[in-house]
Formats: C-alpha cells, structure tokens, sequence
C-alpha cells in the first residue's frame, strides 16, 4: 500500500478514487478492495449518489441565482484597476531606479589635470618668450640699412644718426634697470663696424 | 499575441474561435507582468463565472461577493511578481482562489462571523425570490442550497466550494487551504453529508 493510501481513511479513500485522482497502483489497491469488500462497495455508492445529488443542487441553484454583475462589467472594474496598477507600477520603477550619480572623477583625476595644467602653462609662457637670436638685428643688416640711408640722405645722414644714437642710447639706458653702457657698447661697436 | 488572445470560456458561452491557440495562464501572466492589460482581461473573463459564484456562496451575498471578485483581482494584481507557476501547486487558478479564499476569511474576520452568519440567515429568510413561472423550482433549489451552505461550518463550506467552483483536485485544495488532504476530504465528505441530510428536510 502507498504512503497516500496509508494516510487516507476509508471515505477519504472512496472519494480520491470518485475523483479519480488516485495514481493507477492505488486505484488498483481500492477496486481490489472493493471487490472483496461489499461493505465497502455500498459506501462507494452512497458517496456516489450524495455526489451527484450535491452537484444537482449546485446545478439547479446556479441557474436560478442571477450573477452580481455581468461579466462585462466585471472585466470592465478590473480593467480600470490594472490599468491603474501599471501605471503606479511604473511609477514605482522610476522611483526605484538607481539615481545616476554625476560623472565622478577619481583622485588620480585632479592631480593629473593639475599637472597637465601647468605643463601647458609652461610651454605656453615659453613659447611667447621673444628669443634675442630671432630679434636682434646683425651687424650686417644694421650697416647694411645705414649704407642704404646715406645714400638717399647724402652727408647730413651721419650726423642725423649720430643725435640719433645718443638719443637712442640715453633712452635705452633710462628705461633698462640692469643694462651697462658695456652692453650698448656692444651694440654700437657692431654698428660702428 | 495580445489582439489574439481569447478567453477560455465556461460550458454554455461561446467558445473559442476554431484555429485559435488559447493562450495558458502563466503565458497571459506574463503579458500582463509586461504591461498588457489585454491579456489581465481575458484572464478575468476566464475565470469570472466560477470565481464569483465561489464567492457568491462563500459570501452569502451579492453585494459581498462583488466586493471580494474586485479585491481577489486587485490582490492578484499586487502579488504578481511573486508569482511562479512553476512553483505554486494547481498553478494560477489554485493561487487565483487562494486568494479569494483569503480574501473571504479576511472579511469574515473583520467583521466577526457570527455577526455575518446571523445576517445571512436572515438575508435568506427574508429574500423574496424574483423567479417565477418555469424557474420556480430552480429557484426553490437556490433558496434551499443556500441556506444549507449557510449552516455548514466555514472550513466544509471553502472545501464543497472549492471543489465545486475552482475544479481543483483534492490535492491542490488541501494546499491551498494548508490542511492535510485526509482532513480536507474528510471535509468534503461531512460537508456532503450534511447537505443531502438539510436538502432532504
């Protein structure tokens, strides 16, 4: 005997076996039962007809009781209420989602960004920093543009030049804090030459 | 799928169409959990016929039973995502009636049952019926069946009901109502008893 059969009394039994809900080895234990049983018989069939006369009633008073509301207007109530539902659900779902956090920029970040900061700094500043090779004219193109200016201007060039080169030299030397006579000299000497 | 979906209807409705694929209830699940509010519909349509009169009988009254069709639904609504067929015993419909069990013992309990037994008895007595003519006597059997439902111990009224309304097996009500089958059918069986001995009367 199966372990549901044990568990089972006998109207239990009768009635699983009614149902026909009994695997095929214990429907087999019960109808060996019944044949050797005839009590057990007479009980499997007033089970049977108070079944069936407990499904009459239930058939009868289905058809003469009028249902709440129709099954439209059911579908109808329900319908609203899960339209409602998806939408809250939805709702729910915004406010459930993971806030996204702003880009976040890790610690390395800032000191790299610093860092880059400065060396564009550099090389900017460096690249605007007149270099005095590119600048400063040669000896050669000085007397170069001074033979050029005598020649349009004739003798009274050199003089001209000369207040001019005092008067260059006193100013440069005003506006220069750390530039010597030594320094102009320079220059002029090259000029001279 | 959705504008193809068609309910299973009970004996005496029309049927599904020939060649159309009903689709099971853990398919329409599914569609609902996906947003479908079509496939939730033909799910109530599915199941309204045996589901409110398993409340109309349970309940004792119309009014109640309407009340609990609409929060059994919203209840399953609440619940869906927690649901898995493949897990629950007698798949949605037994889950479906679980909670319209629940449902009816929640009110049963909130609003004190002797109360409520009292006052289906006399909604009983005092119902005048509104057939007539040819439906006297279905009516008569209505009248009869409900009082003898009405005098049954709740726990053999939600097993007669059960098996009657859901078409569960033994097995799945036993679940469902958290008993052992033997108890369950030991309730089924009194529950019969007592109803041949009160319709005889």
């Amino acid at each position: 005997m199966s372990s549901l059969l044990e568990n089972l009394d006998s109207q239990a039994r009768l009635l699983m076996y009614l149902a026909d809900e009994l695997a095929p080895e214990d429907r087999a234990q019960v109808e060996r039962q019944l044949r050797d049983d005839p009590t057990f018989t007479q009980e499997l069939e007033q089970l049977r007809q108070m079944q069936d006369a407990t499904h009459s009633a239930f058939i009868a008073a289905d058809a003469g009781q009028k249902f709440p509301m129709t099954r439209d207007t059911a579908v109808r109530r329900v319908s609203r209420a899960m339209k409602q539902w998806q939408v809250d659900r939805a709702h729910r779902s915004l406010d459930n989602a993971p806030v996204r956090r702003p880009f976040h920029i890790p610690w390395w970040g800032y000191a790299s960004g610093v860092a880059a900061a400065i060396i564009i700094g550099v090389i900017v500043w460096s690249g605007s920093l007149p270099e005095a090779g590119n600048h400063a004219p040669t000896a050669e193109q000085i007397q170069k543009e001074h033979d050029t200016l005598a020649e349009n201007f004739g003798d009274g060039f050199s003089q001209d030049v000369e207040s001019f080169r005092n008067s260059r030299r006193a100013r440069f030397m005003l506006l220069s804090r750390d530039t010597s006579d030594n320094v102009m000299d320079d220059v002029f000497m090259q000029v001279d030459q | 799928m959705t504008e193809q979906l068609t309910a299973t209807t009970s004996p005496g409705e029309a049927s599904t169409p020939p060649g159309a694929v009903s689709p099971s209830d853990e398919e329409l699940i599914e569609l609902l959990r996906d947003g479908s509010t079509n496939a939730g519909e033909v799910l109530v349509k599915r199941y309204y016929e045996p589901l409110i009169r398993y409340l109309q009988r349970v309940a004792g009254n119309d009014h109640l039973a309407e009340e609990l069709h609409q929060q059994t639904w919203l209840s399953v609504l609440d619940h869906l995502d927690k649901f898995d067929g493949t897990v629950s015993s007698g798949g949605f419909k037994a889950w479906l009636f679980r909670i319209a069990t629940n449902k009816a013992n929640d009110h049963w309990r909130s609003s004190g049952r002797e109360k409520h037994a009292k006052e289906g008895a006399r909604l009983i007595t005092e119902e005048t019926s509104p057939h007539a003519g040819h439906r006297l006597e279905a009516a008569e059997q209505e009248e009869n069946l409900k009082r003898a439902i009405a005098q049954l111990p709740e726990n053999q009224r939600q097993v007669l009901m059960l098996r009657y309304y859901s078409g569960l097996k033994f097995v799945e009500i036993a679940d469902l109502l958290g008993c052992p089958l033997n108890t369950a059918l030991g309730r089924m069986h009194k529950a019969m008893l007592k109803l041949k001995e009160m319709m005889a009367t």
